[in-house]
């Protein structure tokens, strides 16, 4: 059964007559690592917009866990059901890497018993140790970065993870590092893993992969 | 609760923001509460003033025409001085009288027949320091005591040794006129000294010889038959404020002055001394709303500056499912913080330096150091005074975080760190 249904979405921005997005179809479901793949312009950033909740669609319906996302609380569906990483990392750069993780578990009202010690594992998961764990965002690496994010995405357990371009910005070996995470979390965890990228080489890693081209989506394998 | 939390913990994080902040909200806190103290010392001085010096009216005849010339009876001035613009007033009834059986002293001896020529004045005044010798410690008290109730009186030393006086001897006085001598009897209760007249100074009848004073409260001169034939009325009188000379003017006129007498005070004393400290006061108040107009203005605009960090600082926690409720309530925490730090440490400086900033403005002024420490301990910040600070700093918390509260409610995430990215 689907997590998250996309039905007849459209999307056009206001003041412009062109749809950004026509009449899209499709269905996620848990376990599953899904790849939409298209050039610059083709609508990727708006379709995720859209699926992380930070737009409403104008046209159509996004149906989240059977309830239509234009009822629910987008905040909450934000805070408790997905988790987004984004291609900028949009990690709190003033605060160290812990409060990062701290404050998307206390946004999402999560009760964790050792809330402290909870991120740090989560942290260790994508590969952050403790020492790093306690420094300022700014003083990572690209890719440790990336992981950070990655964990904040995680860490109140959302059934999605929507990544945008999650491997944009770093190497071959690193890329191949955040895929195996990614791979990871939709097969042996049962999450929806839903990744919206350019890059070929992040495609390959994916179970199906979808084509939005000129705002049209359609499945290539 | 975890905003709460979060925003103190940005305090931290934004560390030099925030002390910048915090200096600019330091000094428009202390500059609103040092003039506040200014302002306050300077009315406290400026009462000083007019309870010390008022401002003096004098009444005069300028007519030149002899019908005119008639004095104003007691009457009549004593509901002139019974007026609400009336600070203060001393009255001061005099008889020219006969010490009966005593000596008195610069008596040239000389009398034309069928007369009786008054050797002295028994004055009796409302003010127990008589006049400004006693308040100057130009005539002291050295046996005895000042008289307290009717019929009591004080003579001078010289006066007392004369006639071999002393406290609780009684004497008494009567009229010039013959065959009247509407006696008085005075109970003595004090001698006086009077180190202002120089002995060696000749006088030319008893008359005018000031150690022959008798000194006596007002009732008891003005009660009696002596003052009502022929005694005379000083009346000083001090307005509140020279600016009710008009007013007060106009109520005379009602009560019967006639219009040849002019009416007028010294304001220029008055003025040169309470101008210059009205002014500072006056100083003190543009450079408060200076401060307050240029900080405030420099707060918005590095509110609006800084804006960018917080703008995606923002959106990231909007995007991360924060309500926009809770981001608009964290940076007003933090606001709030800031401003309550200031506002304590504003105050505390303020009070500390209270006694030095209430001196520096009366010092130039008022020398008496008596007179600085009574200015000085009345000068206190009411209820009233922090309220006013604490809604100014409600104001700076207002201005310092309104960019940010701005694009809370106004902008969605997705705009937010769409244009950071």
């Amino acid at each position: 059964m689907s997590i998250l249904r996309l039905a007849n979405v459209s999307y056009i921005y206001d003041g412009s007559k062109k749809r950004v997005l026509k009449d899209i179809n499709v269905e996620f479901e848990c376990g599953i690592l899904y790849g939409i793949i298209g050039k610059s312009g083709a609508g990727k950033s708006t379709l995720l917009s859209l699926l992380s909740g930070l737009d409403k669609c104008k046209e159509g319906a996004i149906i989240y866990n059977e309830k239509n996302m234009n009822e629910i609380d987008r905040d909450e569906y934000r805070a408790k059901g997905i988790g987004v990483i984004f291609q900028g990392y949009n990690l709190l750069t003033n605060a160290t890497v812990l409060d990062n993780i701290l404050l998307s578990i206390d946004i999402s009202g999560k009760k964790i018993p050792n809330k402290k010690e909870y991120a740090l594992e989560l942290l260790e998961k994508v590969g952050i140790d403790k020492e790093k764990a306690m420094r300022k965002v700014l003083k990572l690496s690209g890719g440790e970065q990336q992981r950070v994010g990655i964990a904040r995405a995680l860490s109140h357990d959302p059934k999605v993870i929507i990544a945008d371009e999650p491997t944009g910005n770093l190497d071959s070996d690193t890329e191949a590092n955040i895929m195996g995470i990614l791979e990871r979390l939709a097969h042996e965890e049962d999450k929806c893993v839903i990744i919206v990228t350019h890059s070929k080489g992040a495609a390959s890693y994916v179970d199906e992969l979808y084509a939005l081209t000129a705002g049209t989506l359609t499945f290539v394998r | 609760m975890y905003v709460i939390k979060n925003a103190f913990k940005n305090l931290i994080r934004n560390k030099n923001r925030n002390m910048l902040l915090g200096i600019i909200i330091l000094s428009i806190i202390f500059t609103i509460a040092a003039s506040m103290i200014i302002n306050k010392t300077s009315e406290q001085a400026i009462r000083y003033y007019k309870a010390k010096f008022g401002a003096e009216v004098t009444m005069t005849n300028v007519s030149g025409n002899k019908e005119n010339q008639v004095p104003l009876s007691a009457e009549k001035l004593l509901s002139f001085s019974d007026s609400k613009y009336i600070q203060s007033k001393i009255y001061t009834a005099q008889i020219a009288v006969i010490p009966k059986d005593l000596k008195v002293l610069s008596d040239s001896g000389h009398q034309a027949e069928g007369s009786m020529a008054a050797k002295a004045y028994v004055k009796g005044s409302n003010d127990p320091s008589v006049n400004d010798a006693f308040a100057k410690g130009l005539k002291k008290i050295t046996a005895g005591a000042m008289y307290q109730n009717k019929n009591e009186c004080i003579i001078s030393n010289e006066f007392a040794m004369l006639n071999g006086l002393k406290p609780r001897d009684t004497i008494t006085v009567i009229s010039s006129i013959k065959d009247q001598p509407m006696p008085i009897t005075l109970r003595i209760t004090g001698i006086y000294e009077d180190k202002s007249i120089n002995q060696e100074n000749e006088v030319s009848s008893s008359l005018f010889q000031p150690l022959n004073d008798i000194y006596t409260g007002f009732n008891t001169v003005a009660d009696s038959e002596i003052f009502q034939t022929y005694g005379t009325l000083d009346v000083k009188m001090a307005l509140k404020d020279p600016n009710l000379l008009e007013k007060f003017k106009a109520e005379l006129r009602t009560k019967g002055l006639p219009e040849y007498y002019s009416v007028s005070v010294d304001e220029d004393t008055y003025q040169n001394m309470a101008a210059p400290i009205e002014k500072i006061a006056g100083i003190s108040n543009k450079v408060m709303l200076g401060v307050f107009g240029c900080g405030g203005l420099i707060l918005l605009l590095l509110s609006l500056m800084t804006v960018r960090e917080r703008k995606y600082e923002i959106g990231v926690l909007r995007a991360m499912g924060m309500k926009k409720s809770k981001a608009a309530l964290g940076l007003l925490t933090e606001s709030i913080a800031i401003v309550g730090l200031c506002l304590v440490m504003g105050l505390g400086i303020a009070k500390t330096a209270q006694t030095q900033l209430s001196k520096a403005v009366i010092s130039a002024h008022i020398t008496e150091k008596t007179a600085q420490k009574q200015i000085i301990r009345e000068v206190q910040l009411g209820f009233n005074d922090f309220t006013m600070i604490t809604l100014a700093s409600l104001g700076l918390v207002l201005l310092s975080s309104i960019s940010g509260v701005l694009f809370v409610t106004r902008y969605e995430p997705s705009k937010i760190l769409s244009e950071r990215n």
